[in-house]
């Protein structure tokens, strides 16, 4: 998996190479916008990740560049500037993803993951994890046969759940994707929803599905 | 002292009563002039006619009573000289005075031309008189016998009326430049006054003591209105100042806190060697993103205040984000033991930013989570009143003392002082902001027990 970064901060550049090179990817970095593009447009890269604020091309002209060559990577937009109407310009010129600074690294690496196996989305109709199994077609969950009845947002939490499974999904991935909310509620009202739906898919059975990764978010094994 | 009154004399309305004054002069100098003008011009007329008169008479004397008569009325006419200011001289054919009371006769004036100014010397005068140096006016006519009598009309009648004119007039300018400079210096001690108190409330204000205000007079005057428009806007900067102060205030203690338990926890795990350090770790990253949350929730309360968030604005139904965030905390609330209803009319549209309007209500939520016991309740319910909706959000908690209702939205005002309760006192700001921003109206209401908190919306009724 090659990813480029586009930073103009060497400290942060070397940072997340850092980081993500122990996780297991290459990456190639770029400390202005001229020479990310360059490398982003003769290099063939699985993910980019690029700060908003670059010296010599700004980032947003970078993705609507790329996208305008038909490059169709994931791009992942890290920026300073964390309001909601930033996010928005930031999705409409062509990013999948945008992380306001600071964040956690956990955080990035989790939406790193998210956006890496995105090409590999699947478009069955049934999802699997273990003894569970939900069909997207009629909205029914069972676990081991046992038909279990969910609210819809209690649907949709444990679809994109299902859909990363694998994956770490942090609790901002789970307000972005699943409400829709852009902000930080001033309590943790996710991990009760979880609780929640762990009571339902869990109710009766010893295996817990939903992993709790701490300080991070949670998980559905494989 | 000497400043005191340079500071008077420079004020605008002793400027302009000077300006003033010396425009009256100009106009009653032209005025008096040509007064003066016609008063002397009339004179000099009476006596050309008054002369004419005197000739016609003098040669109906000699006429009548021959020069015997003549000289004895020249005599009596003597013998009152000065009365009525008439000079006469007689002489012969020949040119020599026979009698009369100018020592020579004066050269210019000619028998039976009209009467004519002449100048006349004191010295040339018989005996002492009242009449001094001056053009006379005078006229000569010739007897049968060729003698010559020649008749002068003293000036000091009309020297005395120009005397008594120019008096009038420098009494007059006097008086109107002490009357204007006396109304413009009472007029600028007074202005001075005024300007003094403000500038006093100035120099205060810049020596840094902002509680300073301009005082009021009872007169309501002009500066009255001005010094109370300057107070009202001190009021409001001073409001913001102090506000902003408390903000960087409580920044700074509420970063230093948290700050001083990283730097203890760190302090241990340097003692301590590696013992506890995962879970010491933990608590580091815990407290670093309560104070990135802080600082978030500041920035973006404050870019909300400036309205940086105007973009991207939508119709948005504001019935199914309240019914959506009642849904998202209610397991929340439940979890506590308190009871969650949503009451809300369908289809109800405001104009605004999706995400914030959502975290408006969701703050609202997490504060009537946050105040209220186990067993409580909170009733959510959305209408629409004419052109307005209205959001309300009551519970029956511990309430908010109506007289902290304008505080409440102020940043970092938190009830609990102790400050145990999980929170930063910025979600009603933010809430606060956004409705600013919306143009919606923040209040709060007793729900006895508990708080009601209300949003009014204009309703969007674009279709």
């Amino acid at each position: 998996m090659k990813i480029l970064l586009i930073e103009d901060d060497a400290e942060t550049g070397k940072y997340i190479t850092k980081g993500l090179g122990e996780n297991g990817y290459t990456l190639d970095y770029a400390p202005d916008g001229n020479e990310g593009l360059y490398l982003a447009m003769n290099n063939s890269y699985d993910l980019i990740i690029i700060d908003r604020m670059l010296p010599k091309i700004d980032g947003l002209s970078i993705i609507k560049m790329l996208r305008a060559a038909e490059k169709s990577m994931p791009i992942l937009i890290l920026s300073a500037l964390g309001d909601v109407n930033e996010k928005v310009e930031g999705l409409k010129a062509g990013a999948d993803d945008y992380l306001a600074k600071p964040y956690a690294f956990s955080e990035l690496l989790a939406r790193v993951e998210v956006l890496l196996r995105r090409n590999k989305k699947t478009s069955k109709h049934i999802l699997q994890a273990g003894s569970l199994k939900m069909n997207l077609e009629n909205y029914t969950v069972t676990r081991k046969g046992q038909k279990i009845e969910l609210k819809p947002r209690e649907f949709r939490l444990l679809e994109y759940l299902m859909r990363h499974k694998g994956q770490i999904i942090t609790r901002t991935m789970l307000l972005e994707n699943v409400w829709d909310y852009n902000f930080d509620p001033q309590t943790n009202v996710i991990d009760v929803h979880i609780s929640r739906l762990r009571s339902k898919i869990d109710k009766g059975l010893d295996k817990e599905l939903i992993k709790t990764v701490r300080g991070i978010g949670y998980k559905i094994e494989e | 002292m000497k400043n005191k009154i340079k500071k008077l004399l420079h004020t605008t309305a002793v400027r302009l009563s000077l300006k003033y004054s010396l425009l009256y002069i100009l106009i009653l100098a032209a005025a008096f002039l040509t007064l003066y003008w016609f008063i002397t011009g009339f004179v000099q007329d009476q006596m050309r006619v008054n002369l004419t008169k005197e000739s016609a008479k003098v040669c109906s004397i000699y006429d009548k009573g021959g020069f015997k008569a003549l000289k004895s009325y020249m005599l009596s006419h003597e013998q009152f000289k000065g009365e009525d200011h008439k000079y006469y001289l007689l002489v012969d054919k020949n040119g020599q005075i026979i009698a009369g009371d100018l020592k020579k006769w004066p050269s210019g004036v000619k028998v039976g031309k009209p009467v004519k100014n002449v100048w006349v010397a004191e010295k040339n005068i018989v005996g002492k008189v009242d009449d001094g140096d001056g053009f006379w006016p005078m006229v000569a006519v010739q007897l049968k016998n060729g003698s010559k009598i020649l008749i002068a009309q003293g000036i000091k009648g009309t020297e005395d009326l120009r005397e008594t004119l120019f008096t009038i007039m420098a009494v007059i300018f006097a008086l109107i430049v002490i009357l204007m400079l006396t109304l413009g210096l009472s007029l600028g001690k007074s202005m001075l006054q005024h300007t003094n108190n403000i500038e006093n409330a100035c120099k205060s204000i810049i020596g840094g003591d902002l509680s300073k205000r301009i005082s009021i007079s009872d007169k309501n005057d002009e500066f009255d209105t001005i010094s109370k428009h300057i107070n009202g806007m001190l009021d409001e900067l001073e409001r913001f100042i102090t506000q902003s102060k408390e903000t960087s205030n409580s920044i700074a203690h509420d970063l230093r806190t948290p700050l001083n338990r990283i730097r203890n926890k760190l302090e241990m795990i340097l003692l301590k060697g590696e013992q506890n350090t995962f879970e010491s770790l933990e608590n580091i990253i815990n407290d670093i993103d309560k104070m990135t949350k802080m600082i978030n929730s500041l920035l973006e309360i404050s870019q909300i205040e400036t309205g940086a968030l105007r973009k991207n604005w939508n119709r948005i139904d504001i019935s199914k984000e309240i019914s959506n965030a009642a849904d998202f905390y209610r397991p929340f609330a439940e979890e506590k033991g308190i009871e969650m209803t949503l009451k809300t009319d369908e289809n109800l549209f405001v104009f605004g930013n999706r995400q914030l309007l959502s975290q408006s209500v969701i703050n609202i939520l997490d504060n009537a989570v946050k105040y209220t016991q186990k067993g409580g309740k909170i009733n959510v319910s959305t209408k629409k009143i004419d052109d307005f909706i209205t959001i309300s959000i009551c519970d029956n908690g511990q309430g908010v003392k109506s007289e902290y209702y304008d505080k409440i939205t102020r940043k970092f005002f938190r009830l609990d002082e102790s400050r145990t309760l999980e929170g930063n006192g910025l979600g009603l700001s933010l809430v606060k902001a956004a409705a600013d921003l919306h143009k919606a109206k923040l209040t709060f209401k007793e729900n006895k027990p508990g708080l009601c908190v209300i949003l009014k919306f204009l309703y969007d009724s674009y279709v």
